[in-house]
């Protein structure tokens, strides 16, 4: 069994049919990649895997947990977290704090507990800050630790994001536009980030992207969509060569005069 | 930790400490009777009338505090909290007077009461409204809360519109032994000074606990759904429950708040608090600075000082005294001096000595704009670029 599988998603806004029966599989330990012109719906598959919109039909399995049953803020405590594609950090807390946030979930200490500063606090605050300090570490962002996120460059604030996706230590995690923005030496350093985060946090990755440089270096499987339908998946070199994907992007040659 | 407590922070809250302790027995002392010019062009005269001043900031500190974990931290704006206030002070009084209930359990229980009051009945409806929406429905809170105080079936408990008096506090008996016991006689309480250290001891001690709190993963995922709603759902935070949550916390010291205020004040009536002092419990908040106990401590300095300041204003601006009615204008001058500080600077009193002090400290001048309040700048910027002429009238009220 497949650690993610999504099958016949559809959502409607109004008369607008956003997914149309879109199902993919993502192996535990898998990169993938999923493309496709601009609103072909990618980003609307991860809100609905994580609860921010709620789809007319379909299923979306990971692991044992039916996500489509659980509230948004119960999302991530099953081990799926995300970024954004037009960031949702907060801007007045410090880096720190960010990451802190993140483990608010596997966090346990009640009302009592934080008013007073009781041990359990006390202590589970200081692992957080340790696994944090972790995070920080490996994503090179240690000495913006104390700094307030809004005051930032873009490409930091990306990578903020992305630990405080990781930091919650997910099994799986949706990344929606990584390389956007950044600039050509920063997304060579992002597909070797991708990889690590496979390799060494053993992190599965699902990865909504335009960039297809990035797409096809990182990724063991693609799947495309376009207008809400899934028009091929594959290898990124069978993708490449499939004639619905380049006629989704590049458009249809024109009819031949018989 | 030898080394800890000569830190200055901790040097500077004992003299603070001590300051607070000795304060209600200093219009006493010959140094502040106003005989002598003690600070050579200024004179310092600390009068009785000090003492009941300083209980009444410790009364809106509790208040200005529970304003500024809802509206500072967790980004809901009420404009109906003198309601709340109020019936903190009206549970203490009908505990107080209709059941016999002792005055300090009465204030406890009616700090609870408006907790669960404040986070059932008001902050799980309101976390479905965003913004403007949950300042008009508290807005019609307070609107409704005199008339409901006034009702038929309940005026037995609440008195109507007389509303509820009792006699001024007494020290305990035991506390008069002790000290008399001690210091030979030299030194005893009277009702004034108790209730004094009462209000000032429960506002520093809910201080603390404020503190904790702003540091723990509750407080953070507060400021967490004022930063971005979606960002905090997605990293785990239930964001009704915790908007509700913060409601009932801020209602809960509000509760404590509006008890003592009874306490202090021996009297409350349906229009002992309006909706006036509801926006001057937001201006109190803006003004001394959003999400910070500091800016607290500067809100209700303006609260417990601002009718005195206002009043002193013809003495200090020549020409002023001139003006007929001038305190009627109140309402202007503390609308000019919200603009001003939303304008000028956004994070209040509190943000200017943290500016100060990290320029002291060589480091970066963190002028942050709180994302609450930006789109409020942005408006105030628009209209009096509109009014000046001037053509640079982007709002820069963008959160990125």
């Amino acid at each position: 069994m497949s650690l993610l599988e999504v099958d016949s998603l559809s959502i409607q806004f109004g008369g607008l049919v956003a997914l149309d029966g879109v199902s993919f599989e993502v192996e535990a330990g898998a990169i993938m990649g999923l493309i496709g012109p601009n609103g072909a719906g990618k980003t609307t598959v991860f809100n609905c895997m994580t609860g921010v919109y709620v789809p007319t039909a379909g299923s979306i399995t990971f692991e044992e947990h039916d996500l489509l049953q659980m509230q948004p803020h119960q999302i991530i405590g099953t081990g799926v977290a995300r970024t954004f594609q037009n960031l949702e950090l907060f801007g007045s807390m410090s880096v720190l704090e960010n990451l802190l946030v993140g483990q608010h979930s596997s966090m346990r200490a009640n009302l009592l507990d934080c008013l007073l500063r009781l041990p359990r606090a006390v202590n589970e605050q200081r692992q957080a800050r340790d696994r944090a300090g972790e995070v920080l570490e490996f994503l090179n962002l240690s000495e913006h630790r104390d700094v307030p996120v809004a005051g930032l460059p873009f490409g930091l604030k990306k990578r903020v994001e992305l630990a405080r996706a990781l930091v919650s230590s997910p099994r799986l995690i949706l990344l929606d536009e990584p390389a956007n923005g950044l600039s050509h030496e920063e997304v060579n350093d992002l597909i070797e980030l991708i990889r690590s985060l496979r390799d060494e946090f053993l992190v599965t990755v699902l990865l909504v992207e335009h960039h297809m440089g990035l797409v096809m270096a990182v990724s063991d499987k693609v799947s495309v969509l376009d207008f809400g339908r899934k028009i091929a998946e594959g290898t990124p070199n069978e993708v490449q060569q499939n004639p619905a994907v380049i006629e989704a992007y590049l458009g249809a040659p024109r009819a031949q005069p018989e | 930790m030898r080394r800890a407590l000569l830190q200055p922070r901790v040097l500077w809250f004992s003299l603070l400490g001590v300051v607070l302790i000795v304060f209600p027995y200093a219009h006493g002392w010959p140094l502040f009777d106003g005989s002598i010019n003690n600070l050579g062009f200024f004179t310092v005269e600390i009068t009785e009338f000090r003492t009941f001043n300083l209980t009444m900031f410790g009364v809106w500190f509790l208040v200005v505090m529970s304003m500024n974990l809802l509206t500072g931290s967790s980004g809901q704006i009420s404009l109906g909290h003198a309601a709340v206030v109020l019936v903190g002070a009206y549970t203490t009084g009908i505990l107080f007077v209709e059941f016999g209930v002792p005055l300090a359990l009465a204030v406890i229980v009616a700090g609870v009461f408006t907790g669960v009051v404040g986070g059932v009945l008001i902050g799980l409806p309101g976390a479905r409204l965003a913004g403007p929406y949950l300042a008009i429905a508290t807005f019609s809170l307070i609107i409704t809360m005199p008339q409901i105080l006034k009702l038929n079936g309940i005026d037995s408990l609440t008195n109507g519109a007389l509303g509820i008096g009792i006699r001024p506090v007494e020290a305990p008996d035991f506390v008069n032994d002790v000290l008399g016991a001690v210091t030979g006689g030299a030194v005893a309480v009277d009702g004034r000074q108790w209730i004094y250290y009462m209000t000032i001891g429960t506002a520093v001690l809910m201080a603390v606990l404020l503190w904790n709190l702003t540091r723990s993963r509750i407080g953070r995922a507060f400021v967490a759904l004022r930063d971005s709603e979606i960002g905090a759902e997605q990293m785990g935070v239930n964001v009704p429950f915790y908007k509700a949550l913060a409601f009932g916390i801020s209602s809960f010291y509000a509760g404590i708040g509006g008890g003592l205020f009874f306490v202090v004040q021996t009297f409350v009536a349906p229009e002992s608090l309006r909706f006036n002092d509801s926006i001057l419990f937001l201006l109190a908040v803006v003004i001394g600075g959003l999400g910070s106990i500091l800016g607290s401590v500067f809100g209700a300095l303006f609260l417990a000082f601002q009718a005195e300041l206002i009043s002193n204003l013809p003495d200090w601006i020549p020409g002023l005294s001139r003006v007929r009615d001038f305190e009627r204008l109140s309402p202007v001058i503390y609308g000019s001096l919200l603009i001003v500080t939303i304008l000028t600077f956004p994070r209040g009193l509190a943000g200017i000595v943290q500016s100060v002090r990290s320029l002291g400290r060589g480091g970066r001048n963190g002028a942050l704009d709180l994302p609450l309040l930006s789109p409020i700048r942005g408006a105030l910027r628009n209209l009096s670029a509109g009014l000046l002429g001037n053509s640079d009238s982007d709002g820069r009220g963008k959160k990125e």
